[in-house]
């Protein structure tokens, strides 16, 4: 499994994907691990078939007593059927995940690690010399959804917003966004529900300060390419299915 | 090739497998109340034939309750053997991750969470031993009361040849019982078969394990 950096200063942010070894026929996901001195946090750490490869991948980087948190941004399979597998890892780990989904998100086995229901107006990841905030994302395609927002690295882990639907092996960032757009226009249209929802995140996002947008499926969108982003989301009819 | 079934199968079909055995034991105590009814009707004639009747009932009642506990400790099984699976896949998982990481800075820190896990894995399979045990000995103890019910069975044929008019009914219905006591035998066999498969792939498992 790959490994990027994508923020390296005083905490870290590593992107994780790419993986060689996923098994065929299983969607390509993104795993960020957000680290500061001495606490680290996985955002949407997968499912059970990359597990083994995830873990390998992040003792590279941070110490098995060093993850003290996991966020799940929704209920999906590729988000979080690893938990019984990182619950008998982290036992003493705490899963920030939004409220609506605890009940279901259990069922993925839950004994050890602590849920953290997170309600529907967001909330944060307090990791000590770092606060991350989690954005609220209802309806973007999870009826309870959140994203990560931090705001000194400027960076947005924005779950199935921004993703694309890329062949193996595609590089990390967007680099030309109008020939992208072929990638992400299905996947936004039939996966996201809601013409209200998506403009209320449109414009909650607006709001932030935005260096690197980091969707959970293919590539990462850097500059100007969130604005560019932005712009045609919020021009996107999506639900188109009915 | 037939497929081998899984423990955790082997052990949540054995309480529906005898869920039909307390169906027969219901049976045949419904036939031994109507035996014992007969005998009342041919006093003097069908003296001996009451007291093979209350113990008949009592063997019946009796097996009811032990398929009763039969079932709830084949659940609490399956339950131990799926969540020894589970334990058993997290360490496979982990041994993946120290193979393919051997050379990972922090590599050494999951050595703790495997220590964990080992040790659930043993606290599971002695639970497995434990209920397997049980449900062993319960079904013994169903199978030696249909032995003793065949031999009374034996005997309530004889005290009905001295029933005059009523020996034919009786007879029908000892027949009836020995039936219901082949039944029950066949049915306990067969669960005893299956949980002695799943009690030989555990302690397959656990050598495998142990190595």
């Amino acid at each position: 499994m790959k490994a990027v950096n994508i923020y390296d200063k005083r905490h870290q942010w590593i992107m994780f994907g790419r993986d060689p070894e996923k098994p065929e026929g299983i969607i390509d996901t993104n795993q960020y691990l957000v680290k500061t001195h001495d606490r680290a946090i996985v955002l949407d750490p997968g499912g059970i078939e990359i597990f083994s490869s995830m873990l390998g991948s992040l003792l590279h980087h941070v110490s098995i007593d060093q993850i003290t948190d996991l966020f799940a941004s929704h209920q999906d399979p590729d988000i979080i059927s690893s938990l019984g597998l990182w619950d008998q890892a982290l036992p003493k780990a705490k899963l920030h995940s939004p409220w609506l989904w605890e009940s279901f998100i259990r069922h993925f086995g839950l004994n050890n690690i602590e849920y953290v229901p997170v309600p529907d107006e967001g909330g944060n990841v307090d990791l000590g010399s770092i606060k991350l905030e989690l954005i609220p994302a209802h309806y973007l395609h999870s009826s309870g959804n959140l994203h990560v927002y931090d705001p000194q690295a400027k960076i947005l882990m924005s779950g199935d917003v921004g993703a694309a639907l890329e062949s193996p092996g595609a590089d990390m960032f967007v680099d030309d966004f109008d020939s992208h757009v072929d990638k992400m226009k299905m996947f936004h249209q039939r996966w996201m529900p809601s013409n209200k929802a998506k403009n209320d995140w449109v414009n909650r996002v607006r709001k932030l300060e935005i260096e690197i947008m980091a969707p959970q499926h293919g590539r990462l969108f850097k500059g100007d390419n969130v604005q560019r982003f932005l712009d045609w989301f919020e021009a996107l009819e999506v639900g188109v299915a009915v | 090739m037939k497929t081998r079934e899984p423990a955790f199968v082997s052990s949540a079909s054995l309480a529906a497998e005898l869920a039909e055995v307390f169906a027969v034991a219901k049976d045949m105590s419904i036939s031994v109340k109507n035996a014992k009814a007969i005998a009342n009707r041919a006093g003097t004639k069908a003296r001996g034939f009451s007291p093979i009747t209350d113990f008949i009932d009592e063997m019946s009642v009796e097996t009811m309750k032990l398929v009763n506990r039969i079932n709830k400790e084949s659940i609490e099984l399956s339950r131990v053997a799926i969540n020894d699976l589970k334990v058993q896949d997290s360490f496979n998982k982990f041994e993946q991750v120290m193979a393919v990481a051997s050379d990972a800075q922090y590599i050494n820190s999951l050595q703790a969470s495997m220590n964990r896990i080992k040790k659930e894995q043993t606290e599971e399979k002695n639970k497995l031993k434990k209920y397997s045990r049980a449900l062993r000995d319960l079904m013994s103890d169903i199978a030696q009361h249909m032995a003793v019910a065949n031999v009374i069975v034996s005997n309530s044929r004889i005290e009905a040849v001295n029933a005059d008019e009523y020996r034919a009914n009786l007879e029908s219905i000892a027949n009836d019982i020995e039936i219901s006591c082949d039944t029950i035998r066949d049915r306990v066999k067969s669960s005893q078969h299956r949980l002695e498969n799943a009690m030989q792939q555990w302690r397959r498992d656990f050598h495998h394990e142990g190595r």
